[in-house]
């Protein structure tokens, strides 16, 4: 697998390279940023660190991310720990400094054994320290910190004559360290354009590994940043290509598509039994893999066009799945295609989005089409008027479908406005109840699934499928979603507009492939330069400056 | 594969909802002619009124703690190898000595079942629905059993459980070339069995139509039987099944029952198949599920002496005589049985339905 990414990633790069297309504009930059990991991304780094059985022995304790401008991650920038929080990330730092230390850990994780176990070996401690805390710092450690380290380990190691007691101690240091636990944007001066900045190296590669794997940079990435390759055309492309290549670049992908599509919501979401027997936890969750499948599959390992995600019949079926899709499937994971006349066509069509965009009891036709506004087109929807009437909705009489009681609710002129730009493309998706099974009828009658999107009518799902797929704001929306994900918060519609504009362009030259999208985002002069923040302008200096955080270094 | 296997389920067709398109009794031709239903309930089929009294006028039968009571009534006078031990053999050991203890038939006229025989003897009993000519021994040896007597009774319990919780007993039926499930002259019907959980909606307790079953082609080979039937009235009824073998864990012990010129009386819907599985039970292997299944103590729960009842089935046995004995060998039987339409997967068909891997 990673050699095929690896030719694909090199035959589009030949394409891109006789691409000629608009440059990247001269004033592109990002903001420097601290953002508090996600669980994921700590879960993660630990994973790959001290192996995944140390990772998923202890749940991640960061807090829960606010949604800001459609991802959790954006909201990552604004987020902070309070006391009791902090009081969960050392206790779990000390269960995996335990674990990693323990009888079934040391032997492989340690990378040197005391000359007793009984007494402290600060040059033991020392290495150990060292090259750990590189990884989990995402940085070298100066020898002062080494040493500080070093001694916090012999001290407990005299105290309790555990030598792997006194390790364990300092490591747990380490892991509650503001600096572990948030990813902070580090600027110094940038040598090609005086008097502005750009990320260090180690901040860079930081950005670099969280935007692609999701995860702390590996010992390559650090060793590129070290020899201050990233900050060289040739060496920054090299690392992106090994990035793109690598097999944690799925992990990423995942993590940032499961994020745009909030599938967060799946931790609450719920189905009235009496109403919809069928749909299990086990269901909902394997909805939520489906749709991630079905991404990963046509974006990754088939290298399509992102747009074709929403008409394509292939998609991957579980057997608690099959049976809502009311189709035979074998057991575990398997390739699937809707067959033409299914009327599923498209992640619209996918039980992950009719049954997250649904109420418990029935289906939504107005939060579909909120969903699929603001999801996938980076539009916003307002919130319904604080005093908004729902009587008529809900007592709309004997009407059997969702359009004749929408029809009654948007007599409400205070409603009907909202309710234009969400219904007729939510109504359009009314062939699929609550939990995104397919009906021919509601309550008896016969749906009537016309609309339209933005200008484009159909009168099929296929036909709302085919407006999506065409939709001017789709691929405009995953480079928006995409850049704010991989710079550490939301874009900035003053600053970003002709950065934004630029991956789009290139975006569509590319086809739309997303591997490629991912590149050009990686190495962009605005994923590495710093655009200072106007009030901080002035405080830049001849040395390295972190963002206003006051958080000690070292 | 999986390209092999996506293209063998759209081959297949099957994406219709069966549930949407037909209620009992109206017609309604399944997908490909193919239509599969798997077993979520089996049990030996007991005729009972209220009180018991038609059926078992005498009462229930005594179970292995009373027994114990009534042989060894002096408890200075027990030991371990005289008292327990000699129990536990005979249990696991049984003879067809006379039983020194009184045994409770079925008295009463009435039980469910089928005309196996096609004739109507003196021994036979009468369907509630006035039919005539019933076989059903087991139900005269068990039917005044309370561990065999529903809704509570511990066999019935376990039994019901087990068929949902463990995949050893997955037993599905498939029909094929039906043309009209209301009415059809000849389908054939093919005995599998399956090797997945079953589809239950969010309270774990109630099977759902629309799940998928893979056929185990492996260990469950050879209880792949197929025979032909035909449909009256959305009931369906088969020619019988010289030997079939149905799984029966219980408890976690695996086990089967052996069942001689199996045949079944299901009313189908395009949901559920519900009726019975009648036929001749193997009297040993009928015994050895029983007592590998339950331990004494589920034994005395539910007041079934394994001992008397082993001499009363091989009293009852009324089909194939051992050719050097002349003693019967297999008992008149028949189980309710209830079963969901699932989608049943034959994974090495490769989209070709017309080689299926029955014998």
């Amino acid at each position: 697998m990673r050699c095929r990414q690896a030719s694909i990633m090199f035959i589009v790069g030949l394409l891109a390279a006789c691409t000629s297309g608009t440059p990247e504009p001269e004033d592109s930059a990002s903001p420097l940023r601290v953002r508090l990991m996600t669980g994921e991304q700590y879960s993660n780094t630990l994973a790959d660190i001290f192996g995944a059985d140390i990772a998923d022995s202890v749940a991640p304790p960061l807090p829960p991310l606010a949604r800001t401008d459609g991802l959790l991650a954006s909201g990552a920038t604004y987020a902070g720990v309070t006391s009791d929080q902090i009081q969960q990330i050392q206790q779990a730092a000390a269960f995996v400094a335990a674990k990693v230390v323990d009888d079934y850990h040391r032997d492989f994780l340690i990378p040197c054994e005391p000359e007793s176990n009984k007494k402290a070996d600060a040059t033991c401690a020392a290495q150990f320290l060292r090259k750990t805390g590189r990884l989990l710092y995402r940085r070298p450690l100066d020898e002062t910190r080494v040493a500080e380290l070093t001694r916090v380990a012999d001290s407990a190691a005299d105290q309790t004559e555990d030598f792997y007691a006194g390790l364990a101690l300092a490591l747990e240091s380490i892991l509650i360290s503001p600096e572990v636990i948030f990813i902070v944007d580090i600027a110094e001066p940038d040598p090609a354009r005086p008097g502005q900045e750009r990320l260090n190296a180690y901040s860079l590669a930081s950005r670099l590994s969280f935007f692609l794997w999701n995860s702390a940079p590996d010992d390559a990435l650090l060793l590129a940043a070290e020899r201050g390759e990233l900050h060289t055309q040739d060496g920054l492309e090299k690392a992106v290509t090994r990035l793109l290549s690598s097999a944690r670049l799925e992990d990423g992908l995942r993590a940032f598509f499961d994020d745009m599509m909030a599938f967060d919501e799946f931790a609450s979401l719920a189905k009235d039994p009496v109403v919809y027997p069928m749909v299990t936890g086990a269901t909902l969750a394997d909805a939520r893999e489906q749709t991630l499948r079905t991404v990963i599959d046509h974006i990754l390992d088939k290298d399509l066009d992102y747009r074709d995600l929403f008409t394509t019949r292939k998609t991957f079926m579980s057997m608690s799945l099959a049976a809502l899709y009311e189709t035979p499937t074998t057991n575990g994971w398997v390739a699937y295609e809707f067959p033409e006349e299914s009327n599923r066509s498209g992640l619209l069509t996918q039980v992950s989005f009719l049954a997250a965009h649904s109420h418990a009891v029935r289906s939504s036709p107005t939060l579909r089409g909120k969903a699929l506004r603001e999801l996938f087109l980076c539009q916003k929807v307002p919130p319904p008027p604080p005093d908004v009437d729902f009587s008529a909705l809900e007592d709309a009489g004997d009407v059997p479908t969702a359009r004749e009681r929408l029809k009654v609710h948007n007599s409400n002129p205070s409603c009907a406005g909202c309710h234009l730009i969400t219904d007729p493309m939510g109504l359009a998706l009314e062939n699929f109840d609550g939990a995104g099974r397919f009906r021919e009828t509601e309550n008896g009658a016969e749906l009537d699934i016309s609309g339209e999107l933005d200008g484009a009518e159909y009168d099929t799902v296929g036909g709302l499928a085919q407006a999506m797929r065409d939709h001017p704001k789709l691929p405009y929306c995953l480079v928006n979603r995409l850049y704010a994900y991989g710079t550490g918060g939301p874009v900035s519609l003053r600053y970003d507009r002709n950065i934004l504009s630029y991956f789009e362009e290139r975006f569509g030259e590319h086809n739309y492939r997303v591997p490629e999208l991912l590149r050009e985002i990686a190495i962009s002069k605005a994923f590495s330069r710093v655009r200072p923040a106007p009030e901080a302008a002035e405080q830049v200096v001849n040395g390295n400056r972190a963002n206003p955080s006051k958080l000690a270094l070292n | 594969m999986k390209n092999r296997l996506s293209a063998l389920l759209i081959g297949f067709g099957i994406t219709v909802s069966c549930a949407a398109l037909a209620e009992d009794g109206d017609s309604f031709a399944p997908p490909d002619g193919r239509i599969g239903y798997v077993m979520t309930n089996l049990f030996w089929s007991v005729y009972q009124t209220p009180d018991a009294q038609q059926e078992c006028p005498d009462g229930f039968n005594d179970g292995p703690r009373e027994q114990f009571e009534i042989l060894f009534p002096d408890p200075e006078s027990r030991t371990v190898v005289g008292t327990q031990l000699k129990q536990e053999i005979e249990t696991w050991h049984p003879t067809v000595d006379p039983d020194p203890l009184p045994f409770h038939y079925v008295q009463g006229p009435y039980s469910y079942g089928l005309n196996l025989d096609n004739e109507i003897g003196p021994n036979d009993f009468t369907h509630p629905d006035g039919g005539e000519g019933i076989d059903n021994e087991v139900y005269r040896a068990v039917g005044c059993i309370i561990g065999f007597r529903g809704p509570d009774g511990v066999e019935v319990i376990f039994q019901d459980k087990a068929i949902a919780d463990r995949r050893y007993n997955r037993t599905m039926i498939e029909l094929t070339g039906v043309d009209d499930l209301a009415n059809d002259d000849d389908v054939t019907v093919t005995v599998y069995r399956g090797l997945d959980r079953l589809l239950t909606d969010a309270t774990g307790l109630k099977v759902m139509s629309g799940g998928s079953q893979r056929v185990d082609t492996r260990w469950g080979a050879r209880l792949i039987r197929r025979t032909r039937g035909k449909i009256t009235d959305s009931v369906l009824t088969t020619e019988p099944i010289a030997e079939a073998i149905i799984p029966w864990m219980n408890l976690s012990v695996p086990t089967v029952q052996l069942i001689r010129d199996m045949r079944l009386q299901l009313t189908l819907s395009p949901t559920d198949a519900n009726g019975l599985v009648a036929g001749y039970a193997d009297v040993d292997t009928w015994y050895k599920q029983l007592i590998r299944n339950d331990s004494t103590h589920h034994l005395s729960n539910g007041q079934i002496s394994g001992i008397s009842l082993y001499k009363a089935l091989r009293r009852l046995a009324d089909a194939y005589p051992d050719p050097e004995t002349g003693a019967n060998t297999a008992i008149s039987t028949a189980l309710d049985v209830k079963m969901t339409q699932v989608f049943i997967v034959h994974p090495d068909r490769d989209g070709n339905v017309g080689t299926d891997i029955s014998p």
